[in-house]
């Protein structure tokens, strides 16, 4: 196995083929959600003003990117972009994203651009007509029933729930095949949710699968540990304490850990999986791997904050941005973002190549604590042999018992 | 007492009527066996995916044929036998290509045409031209007769056309090599739309002025060579000339053993490093049977690793990512099939196409004889021989 550097060919490759676009409009929210990711008990953001990110901002990206867009061709003949709006909370810059949809309407690019957004549905009721003319794909943050959604309060510590059940209600029995084709939902696990509650919810309320996310474990303020570890719940603890586990477990497919661990281990070290064709075609010993389970800068999306900065995601500390739109334009220096990132990597390939767990890392390196200091981090993720055993097996193990995922993981899954 | 019988995740278990094949594609072991009426329900059971190639069995009540095959993967490291089934897995060799064309139809929420840019990989160009002889380019890289030829700025209007950073190689098969200044242009574009230039001439077009050039363009160049007195006469020229400083590779046409004799003895004599013999039908099948076909030993030396089996089964590893442009500017996945569309339509719509129609890049060993046979997925992918000689298998078994 070879460990590789990125190179700024290669970037410039992943925005040429960009699938995801995803805009912080604005960083101001009608809700303060006590485990918020921009809330009281973390820090690694831009500190939130109730900014507006304005439209000129947005063409100034846009206008970047056609050039790339219109200069070469893309690995397919009209790819796939999601435009995805982000808060804080995106309804409340609804004229911005008016003003993107209408404009990417009017340009002529060869692509096909998909609308999608984060909301908490708040004022769902207001924007819904719009959302559903333009074929919008939702993703709503319900954490459950009245209970499980009670960290979920407007700034007077008042229960959204009971506006946006109502909202999500109105959407649902006005615009059924939208609801139906177009909505999804995202539950945060907390002390006063379990994954049994969440599902049994969601199913019996809507017929829907949530998403379920756990609080985010970075960046966590050191004098909040204490609330963070009594609001935290562990998704597996949770589901393993649910009266049919396995029942639930069949439902969630890839969103039961322990399946989706399964399926990386099965891609990477089955010697079964093929990325495409052409991977085929290159032998084992020659397959490159960039160290540790990093995306490559813009390689599944791109993230642009409030105050123009642009990242590679929206789940990185704002301190690793790659670029800047400033008045005067982009400033995304391809060789500038390669150096950075490849900074980075250096840093963990010693580590990376001894570790067991290269083939199937999930460990992002901006996650990596003091990666960006001088001092030698060190990864959470790293394995030796004994580690890696140990995770073999219980992944063969799980598989042993749950032998029909095999075939299914195998045949049908298509990742992103 | 109860046992489990597991086969190791590189064996693979092919059964076809009354015959059965154990290959392990790390140690490369082959043995067949006969697949009788007794050895039903054993392998069937270690085939069903969810069983992970392990299967309970009572060693005392195995039939004879049973237990001969069951020793069988055991001696031969196929497998091995545990009493702790808890700790009983494997990972039988079930392939999971995630832009499977099949798979890619089912899924509604993606399509087929995602990426496919990315497969298209070689691009030969034919310039076409005078040369009169046999229909060659059919079978391997010869030059192809035509009246007119591909101009200079149409072989670059058409990779202007073509446009993709996933090319990695372009051959260019020169009939007549008229204008030195043309191969001079030609070479320098060529170089920045592709990271490997192949140029493909004939010995007998060789010319003191045509070799000092090619010489000098810094582009690997496949001499043809062929058994007929002008380009003997060429390549001893061109042999002597450059004894033992060889600039350029060689392709030499096989159309029998005296051929293949005169060639070896060239090798020898001029240290020659860089070369290919390709056999080449022109009415000779018993040469065919002979020397090209593959027969049991043959076979039974192959040694693929598991992702070339996978190869095979999924792809065809010849044509796979190629397009070709004959002189009339018509586009092709294999020039013994209709084209696929001509210079001027899109690439997206050249490899839909060819995904669609599937004339080379998906041609597997999946027809009859082939499909019969145990070895199927051992046997290399399906070339042109197959197509010229009207047969889809090109061994002895069959």
């Amino acid at each position: 196995m070879i460990f590789r550097k990125i190179n700024p060919t290669e970037i410039y490759e992943n925005l040429l083929n960009l699938k995801q676009i995803t805009f912080e409009v604005t960083d101001a929210c009608n809700l303060k959600c006590n485990y918020c990711g921009y809330g009281d008990m973390y820090f690694g953001y831009d500190k939130r003003e109730s900014k507006y990110m304005p439209f000129h901002q947005v063409r100034l990206l846009f206008d970047y990117l056609f050039v790339i867009w219109e200069k070469d061709r893309p690995a397919s003949e009209i790819p796939m972009t999601y435009i995805s709006f982000y808060g804080g909370e995106p309804l409340l810059n609804m004229n911005l994203i008016m003003a993107v949809v209408q404009y990417l309407d009017q340009r002529h690019i060869n692509r096909n651009f998909v609308f999608s957004m984060t909301t908490n549905a708040v004022l769902l009721d207001r924007y819904m007509d719009y959302l559903v003319a333009h074929d919008f794909h939702l993703l709503i943050s319900l954490d459950g029933d009245k209970a499980a959604q009670s960290y979920r309060s407007d700034i007077f510590g008042r229960n959204s729930f009971d506006k946006v059940y109502k909202n999500v209600k109105i959407l649902q029995n006005l615009y059924p095949a939208f609801f139906m084709n177009n909505v999804n939902f995202n539950s945060v696990l907390h002390n006063r949710n379990s994954v049994e509650g969440i599902m049994t919810f969601m199913k019996k309320e809507f017929n829907k699968r949530p998403s379920i996310s756990e609080l985010n474990t970075s960046g966590i303020k050191p004098d909040k540990l204490e609330e963070f570890e009594k609001t935290f719940r562990n998704k597996m603890e949770s589901l393993m304490l649910s009266g049919n586990c396995e029942k639930i477990s069949e439902e969630l497919f890839l969103s039961d850990p322990r399946t989706h661990e399964l399926l990386l281990f099965l891609f990477q070290y089955s010697g079964n999986y093929f990325k495409d064709y052409n991977s085929l075609f290159i032998d084992e010993e020659n397959f490159t791997v960039t160290p540790t389970g990093t995306c490559t800068p813009f390689g599944k999306r791109m993230f642009v904050t409030v105050n123009g900065k642009i990242l590679q995601c929206e789940k990185i500390d704002h301190a690793f941005a790659l670029g800047k739109i400033s008045e005067e334009g982009v400033l995304l220096d391809l060789n500038s973002v390669t150096e950075k990132y490849n900074y980075y990597l250096e840093k963990m390939e010693v580590q990376c190549k001894s570790c067991k767990r290269k083939k199937s890392c999930i460990q992002c390196l901006y996650f990596i604590p003091g990666i960006a200091k001088k001092e030698k981090p060190v990864c959470p993720g790293y394995m030796g042999d004994a580690a890696f055993k140990y995770y073999a097996a219980s992944c063969m193990d799980y598989l042993k018992n749950h032998p029909h995922l095999y075939a299914k993981i195998m045949n049908e899954v298509i990742m992103e | 007492m109860k046992q489990v019988l597991i086969l190791f995740p590189d064996t693979f278990l092919w059964l076809k009527d009354n015959t059965g094949l154990l290959y392990n594609a790390k140690s490369f072991k082959k043995d067949g066996f006969n697949y009788t009426t007794a050895l039903r329900s054993l392998c069937s059971a270690l085939l069903f995916v969810d069983n992970l190639y392990t299967i309970e069995i009572e060693p005392e009540n195995l039939t004879a044929e049973e237990v001969k095959f069951v020793d069988l993967v055991i001696r031969k490291k196929y497998g091995f036998i545990t009493e702790h089934p808890a700790k009983a897995y494997s990972l039988p060799p079930v392939l999971s290509i995630q832009n499977d064309i099949k798979k890619m139809e089912l899924n509604l929420s993606r399509s087929v045409n995602e990426n496919i840019l990315k497969y298209l990989t070689t691009l030969t160009i034919y310039t076409g031209g005078r040369f009169p002889g046999p229909l060659y380019y059919r079978q391997t890289y010869y030059p192809f007769h035509s009246e007119s030829r591909l101009e200079n700025s149409e072989i670059l209007n058409f990779l202007d056309h073509i446009h993709s950073r996933y090319i990695k190689k372009i051959n260019i098969v020169f009939s007549r090599i008229e204008a030195i200044n043309f191969l001079i242009s030609l070479s320098g574009k060529l170089k920045a739309a592709a990271p490997k230039v192949v140029y493909y001439c004939h010995v007998r077009e060789l010319s003191d002025n045509i070799t000092s050039i090619l010489t000098q363009l810094d582009i690997t160049t496949i001499l043809i060579c062929e058994y007929e007195p002008a380009s003997l006469t060429a390549l001893r020229d061109f042999l002597e000339y450059h004894r033992g400083l060889h600039p350029f590779e060689f392709n030499f046409l096989i159309r029998s053993q005296t051929e293949y004799n005169y060639w070896e003895h060239l090798v020898s004599q001029y240290e020659i490093k860089l070369y290919k013999y390709i056999p080449i039908y022109d009415n000779n099948y018993a040469f065919f049977n002979r020397f090209v076909f593959l027969n049991k030993e043959d076979i039974n030396s192959v040694a693929l690793s598991k992702r070339i089996v996978f190869a095979h089964q999924s792809v065809n590893i010849n044509f796979f990512g190629e397009l070709i442009l004959l002189p009339d500017g018509l586009v092709y996945s294999n020039v013994n099939k209709p084209p696929i569309g001509c210079m001027q339509d899109s690439p997206y719509d050249l490899i839909k196409n060819e995904l669609h129609k599937n004339y080379a890049w998906r041609v597997i060993r999946d027809q009859e004889p082939c499909s019969e046979c145990v070895y199927q997925w051992l046997c290399p992918s399906p070339g042109q021989y197959e197509l010229i000689l009207g047969k889809n298998n090109l061994c002895t078994l069959k």
